[in-house]
Parts: C-alpha cells; sequence; structure tokens
C-alpha cells in the first residue's frame, strides 16, 4: 500500500468503516510507516477536539419568534381562497364605483410616492363610457346564477377579521388604483393571477369595498404594466412600507 | 419521543396542528440551530436560518410520508437550507469585491477573516474550541456540511447519505477529504492556528 493510498483510507479506518480486508492492509502499512502513523495521530487529536466542542444553546426568544412565525403562515394558508369565489363577488360588486388597487410591495420601479395620471382622451372616454354597465349586467346575471356556490356572510365576516389581525402583523407597502374601466382591470388582474399561479385571498367589507392580496408577486412592475395597458387613464397612488404582497381593494 | 408518538405528532401537524407541529420542532430545533451555526458561523444568520427551516418543515410536513426517518428529512431540509445561503453570500461576495475593484486605489483583502479573529495567544481547551470553529468556518461548504454532520452531530455513513441524497462511497471519500482539508487548515503555521497541533505536541510528545 501506497502512503496515499493509506491517508485516503485513515478517515474510514477511525470510523471502523472499512472491509476486514481493508483493515488489515492500512494497519500492515501503519506498522512500517511511521509518517502515515503520526497522520493517524493528528487526525485523532483533531476529532477528539472536535468531539469536545459544545454544542450551542439555543438562543432564548428563537422557540417563540418559530411559533410566532408559523401562526402567522397558518394564518395565510387559511385565508388563501380560489380567486374564483373572489371574481364572483367582485363582479357584481364592481358596478358600484371605483377601483382602486393597492400593491403591498415597493419594488417597483417608475412609478413614487405621487398619483400618476394618463392623459385623458375625449373621445375613449365616450368610446367606452356604456361598457362597464354592459360587462356589470352580464356579470351581475351569471352571480345571482352562482350565487348559492358563494361563501355565506358569517363566513365572509371572519375572514375580515382574520385578515385584519394578520395584516396588522405585516409590513405593507399600499398601492392605489383608480379607474373606470373596473371590469377590464379586474380581468386583467384575474389573468395575471392564474398566469402566474399566484395565491390570492379577498376581503370585503360594509361599505363595499372589495379587497384581494396577491401572495408573493414575482413581478410588480409587469403587473402595473399590464393594467396602464388595460386603462391609460388609471390613476395611482402608493403608501405604506416594503413588502412582498399585493393588495387590491375594489370600492 | 418514542417513534408511535412522533408519528401520531406528524399526523396531526399534517392536518393543521400547531401544538402538535411545536411538540416536534421542539425536539428539534437545537439540533437544527447547531447544525446553521456552524454551516453558517454568526449567530445572527443561524437564528434566520433556524427560523427559515422550521417554517419550510411547517409548510412541507404534508410532503413527509415516512419514507425516511423525519429527524433525516429535517437534517436534509437544514442542510439544503444554510448550502443554499452560503451560495448567496459567496455571490455578494464575489460582487463587493468587484466593486471594490474599481477603486483602484483600494487594496483586495481576501482572507480577511482569518487576520480579523483570535490573534491572541491560544493554550486553553475553550481557546482550541474557537480555533477549531474558526476553521470549520473556513472550509468549503462541501466540506463543512461533512464535517457538522458527521464529527459535530455524529450521524452514521448511511444517514448521510440519506440527508445529502450522495452514495455511500461518495460519502466515505468526501468525509476523508473533508477532515484532511480541516488539518490542512490547523496545521498553517499562521494565527490562530499555530499553536493547535503544537500544542498536542507539548501535551503528548508525539509531534
Amino acid at each position: 500500500m501506497k502512503c496515499y493510498e493509506c491517508t485516503e483510507q485513515l478517515s474510514a479506518y477511525i470510523d471502523n468503516m472499512l472491509t476486514p480486508e481493508e483493515q488489515k492492509d492500512v494497519e500492515m502499512h501503519l506498522k512500517t510507516c511511521p509518517s502515515c502513523q503520526k497522520e493517524l495521530d493528528s487526525l485523532r487529536y483533531m476529532l477528539n477536539h472536535i468531539d469536545s466542542l459544545e454544542e450551542a444553546e439555543i438562543p432564548e426568544t428563537l422557540h417563540q419568534d418559530i411559533m410566532r412565525a408559523i401562526h402567522k403562515e397558518k394564518k395565510i394558508q387559511r385565508n388563501i381562497i380560489p380567486f374564483k369565489g373572489w371574481m364572483k363577488y367582485v363582479t357584481s360588486a364592481a358596478a358600484a364605483i371605483f377601483l382602486v388597487i393597492i400593491l403591498l410591495d415597493a419594488n417597483l420601479t417608475g412609478i413614487k410616492n405621487e398619483k400618476i395620471s394618463a392623459l385623458e382622451t375625449p373621445k375613449m372616454m365616450q368610446d367606452e363610457a356604456g361598457e362597464p354597465i354592459a360587462f356589470a349586467s352580464e356579470a351581475q346575471a351569471e352571480d345571482n346564477l352562482e350565487a348559492a356556490s358563494l361563501p355565506v356572510p358569517e363566513s365572509g365576516k371572519e375572514d375580515i377579521v382574520l385578515k385584519r389581525s394578520k395584516m396588522a402583523d405585516e409590513v405593507i407597502e399600499e398601492w392605489e388604483i383608480l379607474s373606470n374601466e373596473k371590469i377590464k382591470i379586474i380581468e386583467a388582474i384575474k389573468e395575471y393571477i392564474s398566469s402566474n399561479g399566484i395565491n390570492a385571498e379577498y376581503n370585503p367589507d360594509e361599505n363595499n369595498v372589495s379587497e384581494v392580496i396577491l401572495y408573493k408577486v414575482p413581478d410588480k412592475e409587469k403587473l402595473f404594466d399590464i393594467l396602464k395597458e388595460t386603462d391609460n387613464q388609471i390613476e395611482v397612488s402608493k403608501a405604506g412600507q416594503e413588502g412582498e404582497n399585493l393588495k387590491i381593494i375594489i370600492k | 419521543m418514542s417513534e408511535d408518538l412522533e408519528i401520531q405528532l406528524i399526523k396531526k401537524a399534517q392536518s393543521g396542528d400547531v401544538s402538535a407541529f411545536e411538540t416536534i420542532i421542539s425536539s428539534y430545533e437545537k439540533v437544527i440551530y447547531n447544525i446553521c451555526l456552524r454551516m453558517l458561523t454568526k449567530e445572527q444568520d443561524a437564528y434566520d436560518a433556524t427560523q427559515e427551516v422550521c417554517i419550510k418543515i411547517w409548510k412541507e410536513i404534508h410532503n413527509f410520508k415516512g419514507e425516511s426517518k423525519l429527524k433525516t428529512w429535517i437534517y436534509r431540509i437544514a442542510t439544503n437550507q444554510c448550502l443554499d445561503r452560503l451560495r448567496k453570500t459567496k455571490n455578494r461576495q464575489e460582487i463587493s469585491l468587484f466593486q471594490q475593484g474599481e477603486n483602484e486605489d483600494e487594496e483586495w483583502i481576501i482572507d480577511k477573516p482569518s487576520e480579523q479573529k483570535n490573534t491572541e495567544q491560544i493554550v486553553e481547551n475553550k481557546a482550541l474550541q474557537d480555533v477549531l470553529k474558526q476553521a470549520i468556518s473556513e472550509l468549503k461548504e462541501e466540506h463543512k456540511v461533512i464535517i457538522v454532520l458527521r464529527d459535530l452531530n455524529d450521524y452514521a455513513y448511511d444517514e448521510i447519505a440519506e440527508i445529502l441524497n450522495i452514495s455511500l462511497g461518495t460519502v466515505k471519500s468526501r468525509i476523508s477529504r473533508a477532515r484532511l482539508a480541516l488539518k490542512k487548515i490547523l496545521e498553517q503555521n499562521k494565527e490562530p492556528y499555530k499553536s493547535f497541533f503544537v500544542k498536542k505536541g507539548n501535551k503528548e510528545g508525539k509531534l
């Protein structure tokens, strides 16, 4: 056996992981090779010291922090409901007033803490004047048909409470978007959610305001671009702090 | 914790029972923290990583089918999380070196950690432990994970193979290489290492 072969086997030799034959070979070599014997001694000395390394105590607050994070995680999981259910609610509510979108993350570039209004053209306003009503009545009809499958009001209220308490814990950046093209905007968001496989939850309140929260939005800039393309008269304002998620309110 | 009890708790946790999960995680969090600490060196990093690992375990526990032991499954998540973090940190360091290089007046200091820490004479066992921790932190990640699992946590070769998803033969050669790499670091004739094997020589008269 050569010295380098022996050196390679020493660790397994120490751990008793060699076959009887290999072990015999190593022992034979060690008897005749002081330098490999010295190598073995050094390894053992080092390993004994590693063995005596004390296990670190877990920091006092760690367990508590872990459990807090788990409870938070559980709340998020409970709140995530299929987007379709949210859409059914939103399409009927959307006929009411404005669309407000609040995005919960800061990383959007190009939009600062100020309102952004695209130029208004009278022609477009005329063209689009009739559309929301047509959309809304269709949507309402569909909604009435499917009303039986909607969550009962009690469970809806529970969602509000859960979500509010969770929201209070979270660092949130808010985007508010006003648009006359509510239905189109909702459709665009819906499309964005399904094509990116995003988890979403909704939350209506008594003033007929609906919210949707999108979790872990991969590309908010792109979403913003989509919304702007959908309605170039869109108005966006931003508030709150940075976060990874995105919140949309529909009034 | 008995295996039966653990299986019951896993089932409860899988159906969303947080208190069952808490019982499980309580018996693993110390080991998870220690793996993270030895892998990542800094206490704050280990603290954050332990939380990330526990959240991942909670999110993934419904996928645990009992094909491996829970322990093995958990340590696999922990080691992978640490390796991920190490890779990210490495990328950041490379970027900052590059940015420094743009300013030609500044010199790159590449082995900063060994110059910074533990320059005092090391004699006591506690000090030797610090030297060892330092040396472990200097190992490359592939070697580090092996030393952490085998020599700090005492896992058997087959357990390591399962945790790292590599063959037994690979485990064997990696253990050998990782230990020799660690020994090489400790044999350096510079602080804080130069006293490590010297002490052995003085004490046991073998070197």
